[in-house]
């Protein structure tokens, strides 16, 4: 199947989360010039233009951020000097209906491609409840199934999730806006990462093997503990009073992603889904993909890998007694709070590298400072061996001078320098006198 | 000295001088002070400083230099305390700080010579030190440092006591009879009143003030702030949070003192304690040992000469239900974790570096005395004929010159 799109396509990446977004972006993100090179723009300034998807895909801003600035972006698109322009957000999965049709027709109906990325529901689920918490949510992880899963129309908690992850109507109501013939779904095969880029890289007339994805530790989900002790945080931040803005500044940008880096032990327990919620998830899986594969829009990939069974390990309910953490775990959170916080950001933010730098120089200095100090003890001993020697030849100057000084013509009248003239006069007129008196 | 406390009443004029030490009910007695502030001046009692105890000003006489997180001018507030305690009208003033306790003895000479030699009584309140153990180790653990408890108790009673600056930090403070000679021997015996704390009597150290002050009984109240002691399990949070804080990270002290001192461990304390959170228990050797210690010091304080006030064997402390080892923290509960998490953010978002200021400009250096040399001139041998002449003729012309 030839994937190639037509010269002048813009290739729409819409996710929905949690179906390696971060992977492609940071492909994209990272290899900006060879991609140039082949003619290919990739739109926005960083990974992935967040605050302009979310402007056009429902209206909502990120606390604590200026709002996106959806028409800026499409200018870049209409601008770019390039044969095909890719643009990838998750968050346009936000859309309803409407916004769908607008995102389409502002990129121009005639030239859009949409793709979309599905991996299994039972998944997506534990990896969207961890990345809910480390954005300020402080529900448990079965309350909040219950909620998905039972009153999802009642809640007012993470209301687009349905929004994103009713795949079958997401699939269908951008087919709509775009037509079923542009849109291609991508079912994701996790023993197969790189299949997900090659794809794109036909699509879009890159040559095989360019799009290189940097691993990333932000994009690991959180371990039990870990999410455990994050949620019981959110509880008591925002006991404090304190606002969303502090937090999305302060935490989910700041602490959160140093404490990403963390690597977890191997044996740190994993978030595992009640069977109750399996059962439902693959229930809802198989609706979906039979919805899908009726639609008409183009499948790459095998749609039952949508609808397989977990791992036994990610099934369960959550342990009875309280989550516990090691000493470790519990303490670094409060340390990359110091580390993002202004107390030790200079420009670089980076203390622990600055400081080893000035270490570094200081050490330097020191030693700059021993060998000079060394030289001037030298420079020192010279100059008392000097010093002697001139003291004693001033003595030995001070005793002739002594002599000089009662010669001195200072010491001499006019009637006696006169005189000196006289006698050297004599002296040249009376030969055998050779007196210089 | 009677029971029921008459004769306690210092003289008017006295400077009430309590060095602590540290854990002996030092927060508790400044907040009760600081707190009634009205009510003591009523009474002719001034309480020197402005807040709860005036640390940086006994930190500037005592160790010479500010404390870590304060401004470098804050070294000018000793001298501004003793100026307020010299002017101040009141009968009786209450200087309070365990910071004193920390001098040597010529810096006690030089508090107590500021403070009025003839007129300062020196208070020592003390607690047994088989309960000050644990107490001071988890002080030391919010100061940054990093050893377990066992190591703590190893390094204190096992080792000698120049072995590190916490062993000599801690003998320092807490061979109580030693810091009672240290402080008999500069203000004279007599004018040194021991306080051995009965902790089973909750208001004896404040009666006790009341008593020395000529205070109503009962007006002293203690505030809600306590200095508490934290559990073992933050104690080991903590502990590792300077692990990785000193050691991975390698961060400097001043942020340590704003982000750990004061923000994640006052966050902790102010929260209430947790059913599964242990306290810091002291195995029984430990006990023992520090049992016999407290016995050595029990006696040389009596032979002081020093007043005491309380029971001396209230300072041996050696219960029989103690474990055989220190406990060992494996797992936090995440609320303690998630509060020192807050803890650290409630003080970072608010934090500022101190301004430190330049230091002023260095004396100039004197100019080097210019060297006299004398006058010497050529000697006739070395001048021409042609040249003497010139040198008359010259002399002449100036001599002209100067008569005109």
């Amino acid at each position: 199947m030839d994937l190639l799109l037509p010269v002048g396509t813009r290739l729409l990446h819409i996710g929905p989360p949690k179906t390696a977004t971060t992977t492609l972006q940071s492909a994209f993100h990272n290899n900006r010039e060879a991609l140039n090179s082949h003619r290919v723009h990739y739109a926005g300034k960083a990974r992935q233009p967040m605050t302009a998807a979310l402007a056009a895909a429902d209206g909502s801003t990120v606390p604590g951020r200026s709002a996106g600035n959806w028409p800026r972006l499409l200018q870049e698109i209409e601008d770019a000097d390039a044969d095909r322009v890719m643009i990838s957000s998750e968050f346009f999965s936000h859309a309803d209906d409407e916004h769908a049709r607008a995102v389409v027709e502002a990129l121009g109906a005639d030239r859009t491609h949409v793709v979309i990325t599905l991996r299994p529901l039972v998944k997506i689920i534990p990896s969207q409840w961890q990345q809910y918490v480390r954005d300020r949510m402080r529900s448990a992880y079965p309350e909040w199934l219950d909620l998905m899963f039972n009153h999802a129309d009642e809640t007012t908690i993470t209301p687009k999730f349905w929004r994103r992850h009713r795949h079958d109507l997401l699939v269908r109501r951008w087919a709509e806006a775009v037509g079923k013939q542009n849109l291609t779904v991508i079912v994701l095969d996790e023993s197969q990462p790189e299949r997900l880029l090659n794809i794109v890289e036909e699509m879009l007339g890159l040559p095989l093997g360019l799009l290189v994805s940097k691993p990333d530790a932000n994009n690991r989900s959180m371990t039990l503990p870990e999410v455990e002790m994050m949620r019981e945080f959110n509880e008591q931040f925002f006991a404090n009073e304190w606002t969303s803005e502090d937090y999305t500044r302060f935490i989910r940008f700041g602490s959160t992603r140093r404490f990403m880096e963390r690597v977890p032990a191997a044996d740190e327990p994993k978030i595992t889904t009640p069977q109750w919620a399996v059962d439902r998830c693959i229930e809802l899986s198989r609706q979906m993909v039979t919805s899908i594969a009726t639609s008409g829009v183009r499948i790459l990939g095998d749609l039952e890998w949508l609808t397989v069974a977990p791992r036994a390990s990610a099934v369960g309910d959550p342990e009875e007694r309280p989550v516990v953490l090691t000493a470790e775990l519990a303490a670094r959170h409060s340390i990359d709070v110091i580390g993002a916080a202004k107390v030790l950001s200079t420009q670089e933010g980076n203390f622990p590298a600055q400081l080893a730098a000035v270490k570094q120089q200081l050490a330097a200095v020191k030693q700059q400072l021993t060998e000079t100090k060394r030289k001037l003890a030298d420079a020192r001993k010279q100059l008392r061996a000097v010093q002697e020697r001139l003291q004693e030849t001033k003595q030995q100057l001070g005793d002739s001078e002594q002599l000089r000084s009662e010669q001195s013509i200072h010491h001499h009248t006019a009637r006696d320098l006169m005189g000196v003239v006289s006698g050297r006069v004599r002296a040249r007129l009376v030969p055998g006198r050779r007196s210089r008196g | 000295m009677s029971a029921d406390g008459a004769g306690l009443l210092l003289p008017v004029g006295t400077r009430l001088l309590h060095i602590g030490p540290q854990k002996t009910g030092t927060t508790a007695v400044q907040g009760a002070f600081h707190t009634n502030r009205a009510a003591l001046a009523e009474h002719g009692v001034h309480y020197a400083g402005k807040t709860r105890q005036p640390r940086p000003a006994a930190a500037a006489v005592v160790l010479g230099t500010a404390l870590p997180g304060f401004p470098a001018d804050s070294v000018d507030r000793w001298p501004a305390l003793v100026e307020e305690v010299r002017t101040s009208s009141a009968d009786r003033v209450v200087i309070s700080a365990e910071m004193f306790a920390n001098a040597g003895e010529a810096a006690a000479r030089t508090v107590v010579e500021a403070f009025g030699a003839n007129r300062t009584r020196v208070v020592i309140t003390l607690r047994p030190l088989a309960k000050i153990m644990p107490s001071q180790w988890q002080q030391f653990i919010q100061s940054g440092a990093h050893m377990s408890y066992a190591e703590f108790l190893d390094a204190m009673l096992d080792q000698p006591r120049d072995t590190s600056e916490h062993t000599q930090a801690f003998w320092h403070r807490h061979r109580h009879d030693e810091l009672i000679e240290r402080w008999a021997g500069v203000v004279g015996p007599d004018n040194v009143t021991v306080i051995a704390i009965d902790d089973r009597e909750r208001r004896m150290l404040l009666d006790t003030f009341e008593l020395l002050l000529g205070l109503p009984q009962g007006l002293l109240a203690y505030d809600t702030k306590s200095n508490s002691s934290l559990s073992l399990t933050e104690t080991e949070v903590f502990r590792e949070f300077n692990r990785q804080f000193f050691l991975d990270k390698q961060w400097p002290e001043e942020v340590h003192a704003a982000a750990a001192r004061y923000g994640m461990a006052t966050y902790l304390k102010n929260e209430p304690t947790l059913a599964c959170e242990e306290p810091i228990a002291t195995p029984a050797w430990a006990l023992r040992r520090a049992d016999e210690i407290a016995v050595e010091m029990t006696t040389a304080i009596r032979r002081s000469g020093v007043h005491v006030i309380g029971a001396l064997q209230d300072l041996r402390h050696l219960p029989d239900d103690a474990p055989d080892d220190v406990a060992a923290i494996d797992e936090v509960p995440v609320e303690v974790a998630a509060r020192a998490v807050m803890g650290v953010v409630w003080h970072t978002t608010m934090a500022r570096t101190p301004r430190s200021r330049r230091p002023g400009a260095m004396g100039a250096e004197a100019p080097a005395a210019k060297s006299s040399k004398p006058a010497t001139g050529p000697t006739t041998d070395e001048l021409t004929s042609a040249q003497l002449v010139g040198v008359v003729a010259g002399r002449a012309r100036r001599r002209i010159t100067r008569s005109t």
